[in-house]
């Protein structure tokens, strides 16, 4: 009840603000910029095809070169339209937009989810393109075929390889007094030089560290690999964790965590930049020794150019035997999900992306080995990776790991993952590692229990 | 309260003040740096030079279409706020100013409902929602909403319940309908309380997460809530200053209708805890 | 004619009432039946339902993330919900006090809880950086110094070991969010920050207490603690009652900070109950033990609900 100048003021003034909220909202609506999902890349609308929705993870340069393979398909012909869109978390996004009925029609996953998928008969079968001979078990390398057909039926088709070796820091090894060009050849080795690489500032925290087995921590699980475990028992279903080469894996993986303090690691890994930047603790300069896969080389040439010929790259050593006597490969796959809408022009894509020249572009771009055994010498010549040679080897290693195709590896992924970081921190190794185990038999007799209750439903009337 | 506060008080306030006000003012000081600057320590106090371009990078970056994702959350906010205010307000006088049998027991209903978590419907929405062929769309995050928010039907139940029944009962004695009643007559008398409701729900719509998480699966129709998880997500990472500049745009919608509607707010706070 | 009025009315009143009844039937009623049969059932969504009885239940007894993702739960409500209530009375009283700029400081305390909560987790995630945040950045030289200059000499004085000696020199600030520990400490400590609306309903509370009844018992001689104790806190009795009741719900089932902020970790010390159940129901397709968790969470915050409403009529007061 003020009739005060002052708060009609306010009111009025409130009132033009809302006015002016409300307009630009409107504006805002009105004129924003739509995404222009159908329009071709010279700027023309398309008329009347079928639009192909494909979902995929990839930033930056690395969308970009798939975006160049789709806008070629989009130009080559009138029929089919990609729509390509940029997904983040697209595992988990696939899984629920396909349980809700609404999944994308072709897109990249994670082989580390193609258990579960199948598990979930939640893809469409790819084994008509095997019937027309458009694909056979030997047009890709084993272990990317092993992936997309676990179980005999044809699931998915591999698009990127990544396969990991040891990248080593020359100049740092030169700084602390090694052969640049003598990568470690034993695990002991590696231990040894990274002590020697590890620079500790005076008031205790770390300048520059040796190696770093939990940078990145997505191998976290991967350790054991080059003792001479394998995870999975593809027979049995179940998991090998609780090994003597578990054992001494993590025991080797956790002396680091020990030798630095976890503390000081922690505090000096939260200060690394984004993967993808000057700022990538390898590719600055703070990390001497790193776990890592193709794409790295690319991420070197493209954040700091000063690094490239200055760095090595070879085969992971192991426990056991000469490096590469174990190595591990992950490989990202095209699928197409149950309920997708066009799944026959879906096909006509896939086999247009798994031509020999698309592939080769895309795993050209990314820096990485192509997933096709026929590769190609110019492919070998013109990569942008110093290093390809030494990569697609490692890929068409026959004693190459990969993720196993169970449909609880993500849970057990999870677990490994927390029993890896838990180790980091100074937890008991074999308290970790047998937990780990026992969960991993749970959830496999649980999973097969449930299995057999599915089988007797069904086979009721 | 005559005495005057004590110097301990005015210390404590200004404490509370910093304390709160520190991460919001950080967070903008963050957003005006260049990469290398945000990440060095000792912290710069005063970006400089102060990077505007960042919010230029986050708002023209392809896939991050602030302008999209706002309209989005425009949409479903707006609607969602509709909603509530309109079946809240209706339900509310139907529990409060008519005798029906069985109205007790639809109160209690509303009461219990609050208390029960969200991730009991969850999967059951899911479901129903697949059936409906609404997953995908942004369907599930307002329609729900026009059939009746539990906590606003309760507010505005209790608002109903102080106002007199002369004036009700002398409508009815002109021949209105409760309609009329309800229309001529509530809605006018409970401006302020229907408000309140309005701006809740709003804000409780932009503001959601897993709702968007779960129902939205296609980028093009997120909400600004889950597209910034997205931007922090992303394959390769976004670096803070990036991160801190788009939490600035989102948080920005918020804080003007917070100082537009700030009376409102304030009132509304409090009616709802009185009872 | 009052039969055929009421049965006006009663039509009436139904229909008012038809879009709860609707919406409640379709999205109260009938999903707490479908999620109750589903917590007996093996069920994907991609695949039909099958019975499987009590075996979801069965199966969370020795579920060690379950019992993980509980115990974080408990922990959290049961330090958050009194902490924040408390602060919230205590900030309440004072931005009740009549200051200069008592508007101002009660916007700035009110608009943390305005701010939607991925952002507040992102904001918090780079505070709490261990290397580079400006937490730690402040704690770092102030703890060195106190090390150094304090704790240091004081242990040699009081005779301890040297290696305790030499570690108080170096005492640095936790890695928050890469120590387990220190994670949940931050989550509690970010409850703190949101606190705003909690306040403000005190704050409404406070001023309805009557001022002749602070003013009487001042002439009577009492000190202000002894009227806080006295005449405040009973007469906010309900308004404490209410908070506790939302502080009870809300606690738990949180999920938008820790699910952006740690996504659980570190070592799952930081999953909450509700993140559990969204990653057994869409990380993993597992929509049985998801419901199963769920109406267990129902019936936790059910029972915990009843035991303050039981407790209520010994400490709340009503005018």
């Amino acid at each position: 009840m003020e009739a005060q100048d002052s708060s009609r003021f306010t009111r009025f003034a409130h009132r033009v603000a809302i006015a002016l909220v409300a307009i630009s909202a409107a504006a805002m609506y009105v004129f924003g910029d739509r995404p222009s999902t159908h329009v071709l890349p010279d700027g023309a609308r398309i008329h009347k095809r079928i639009v192909v929705s494909y979902w995929e993870e990839w930033t930056g340069f690395e969308g970009r070169a798939m975006e160049h393979i789709v806008n070629e398909f989009n130009t080559s012909q009138h029929h089919i339209f990609i729509n390509m869109v940029e997904v983040s978390n697209v595992n988990i996004k696939t899984l629920i937009s396909t349980a809700g009925g609404d999944p994308p029609d072709i897109v990249t996953i994670w082989s580390g989810i193609m258990g579960q998928f199948i598990s979930y008969n939640a893809l469409t079968n790819l084994n008509t393109l095997l019937r027309h001979h458009v694909v056979t078990p030997h047009t890709f390398v084993p272990f990317a075929w092993k992936l997309c057909a676990p179980y005999g039926t044809l699931y998915g088709l591999p698009a990127t390889t990544d396969p990991n070796a040891l990248y080593w820091n020359k100049i740092l090894f030169a700084k602390a007094g090694l052969n640049p060009d003598k990568p470690p050849t034993t695990l002991k080795q590696l231990s040894e030089m990274a002590a020697r690489l590890t620079i500790i500032k005076p008031d205790g925290t770390i300048k520059q560290a040796g190696f770093l087995p939990m940078e990145p921590n997505w191998y976290a699980p991967d350790w054991g690999i080059y003792f001479g475990n394998h995870i999975y028992n593809f027979k049995t279903g179940y998991f090998n964790i609780d090994t003597p080469q578990q054992i001494a894996a993590y025991r080797w993986m956790q002396e680091f965590s020990k030798q630095l303090g976890y503390q000081e690691v922690d505090s000096f890994q939260s200060g690394f930049g984004q993967f993808n930047s000057p700022l990538n603790p390898f590719i600055d300069g703070q990390v001497a020794m790193e776990l890592q896969g193709p794409f790295l080389a690319n991420f070197i040439n493209r954040n700091n150019p000063k690094l490239i010929g200055h760095y090595g790259v070879a085969p992971f050593p192991t426990s056991f035997g000469p490096p590469g006597a174990a190595t591990f490969a992950d490989c990202d796959i095209w699928v197409i999900p149950r309920g997708a809408k066009h799944v026959q022009a879906a096909l006509q894509v896939l086999k247009f992306f798994i031509q020999q020249k698309n592939l080769e572009y895309l795993n050209d771009k990314q820096a990485k080995p192509s997933p096709l055994m026929k590769t190609s010498a110019a492919y070998i010549r013109r990569n942008p990776n110093p290093y390809i040679q030494v990569f697609d080897r490692i890929s068409r290693n026959p004693n190459v790991q990969s993720l196993p195709p169970s449909p609880i590896w993500p849970r057990v992924n999870g677990q490994l993952t927390v029993m890896a970081n838990r180790i980091w921190m100074g937890a008991s190794v074999i308290d970790q590692i047998r937990h780990a185990q026992f969960l991993a038999d749970q959830w496999v007799q649980r999973e097969n229990h449930l299995a057999e209750l599915r089988l007797q439903q069904e086979l009721q009337p | 309260m005559n005495r005057k506060p004590r110097l301990l008080t005015h210390i404590l306030l200004l404490l509370a003040a910093l304390a709160y006000l520190a991460p919001l003012l950080w967070m903008i000081d963050t957003s005006l740096k260049h990469e290398v600057q945000a990440v060095q320590i000792p912290p710069v106090l005063i970006p400089h030079p102060v990077r505007w371009q960042n919010y230029v990078h986050v708002l023209r970056d392809p896939q991050f279409d602030f302008s999209l994702f706002a309209r989005n959350t425009l949409i479903i906010a707006t609607l969602s706020s509709l909603g509530a205010m309109l079946s809240s307000s209706l339900v509310a006088y139907s529990l409060a100013k008519i005798r029906w049998r069985g109205r007790g027991l639809v109160f209690g209903i509303v009461l219990a409902s609050m208390m029960i978590p969200f991730p009991v419907f969850m999967v059951p929405l899911y479901r129903i929602f697949r059936e409906l062929g609404w997953i995908g769309t942004n369907l599930p995050l307002w329609v729900p909403a026009f059939f009746g928010i539990p906590f606003f039907i309760f507010l505005l139940r209790q608002f109903y319940l102080t106002i007199p029944r002369e004036l009700s009962e002398a409508a009815v004695m002109d021949g209105c309908s409760h309609f009329g009643i309800w229309w001529r007559i509530m809605i006018p008398l409970t401006r302020p309380a229907l408000l309140v409701v309005g701006l809740f729900s709003f804000m409780s719509a932009w503001n959601n997460f897993l709702g968007p998480l779960v129902y939205l699966t296609h980028q093009s129709s997120f909400t600004l809530s889950v597209a910034l998880q997205v931007y922090q997500s992303r394959s390769g990472g976004t670096s803070y200053n990036l991160l801190m500049a788009a939490s600035v745009l989102i948080i920005a919608p918020v804080l003007i209708l917070f100082f537009l509607a700030q009376r409102t707010f304030i009132r509304g706070i409090a009616t709802t805890g009185l009872k | 004619m009052n039969d055929r009025i009421t049965l006006r009315e009663q039509l009436a009143g139904m229909a008012f009432a038809a879009p709860y009844l609707i919406g409640a039937a379709a999205f109260l009623v009938f999903p707490l039946a479908m999620s109750l049969y589903y917590s007996f059932c093996n069920y994907s969504m991609l695949q039909p339902p099958i019975w499987i009885g009590w075996t979801n239940y069965r199966h969370l007894l020795t579920d060690h993330a379950f019992h993980t993702a509980l115990w974080n739960t408990i922990f959290y409500a049961a330090i958050s919900v009194p902490f924040t209530l408390a602060l919230s009375l205590f900030l309440a009283l004072l931005l009740n006090q009549p200051t200069r700029g008592q508007g101002i400081y009660r916007t700035i305390v009110f608009l943390p809880s305005l701010v939607p909560l991925v952002a507040s987790a992102l904001i918090w995630q780079w505070l709490f950086n261990a290397d580079k945040g400006l937490i730690n950045s402040v704690l770092r030289p102030v703890l060195h110094m106190l090390g150094k200059a304090v704790l240091s000499p004081l242990a040699g004085m009081l005779g301890a070991r040297h290696a305790t000696i030499e570690s108080l020199r170096h005492i640095s600030p936790p890695v928050w969010l890469g120590d387990p520990h220190w994670a949940m400490a931050a989550i509690i400590f970010i409850s703190f920050w949101g606190v705003g609306q909690t306040v403000v309903i005190f704050l409404a509370g406070l001023q309805d207490v009557p001022r002749e009844l602070h003013e009487a018992a001042e002439m009577d001689g009492a000190g202000a603690i002894h009227r806080f104790f006295n005449i405040t806190l009973p007469m906010l009795s309900p308004v404490i009652f209410f908070n506790l009741i939302m502080g009870i719900i809300g606690s738990w089932q949180i999920f938008d900070v820790p699910y952006v902020m740690t996504g659980g970790g570190p070592g799952r010390s930081t999953l909450f109950y509700s993140m559990y159940i969204f990653e057994a129901a869409f990380n993993q397709l597992r929509m049985g033990p998801a419901c199963a968790m769920a109406w267990i969470q129902l019936l936790i915050i059910l029972f915990l609900t009843v035991l303050a409403f039981a407790s209520a009529r010994k400490w709340v007061y009503y005018a």
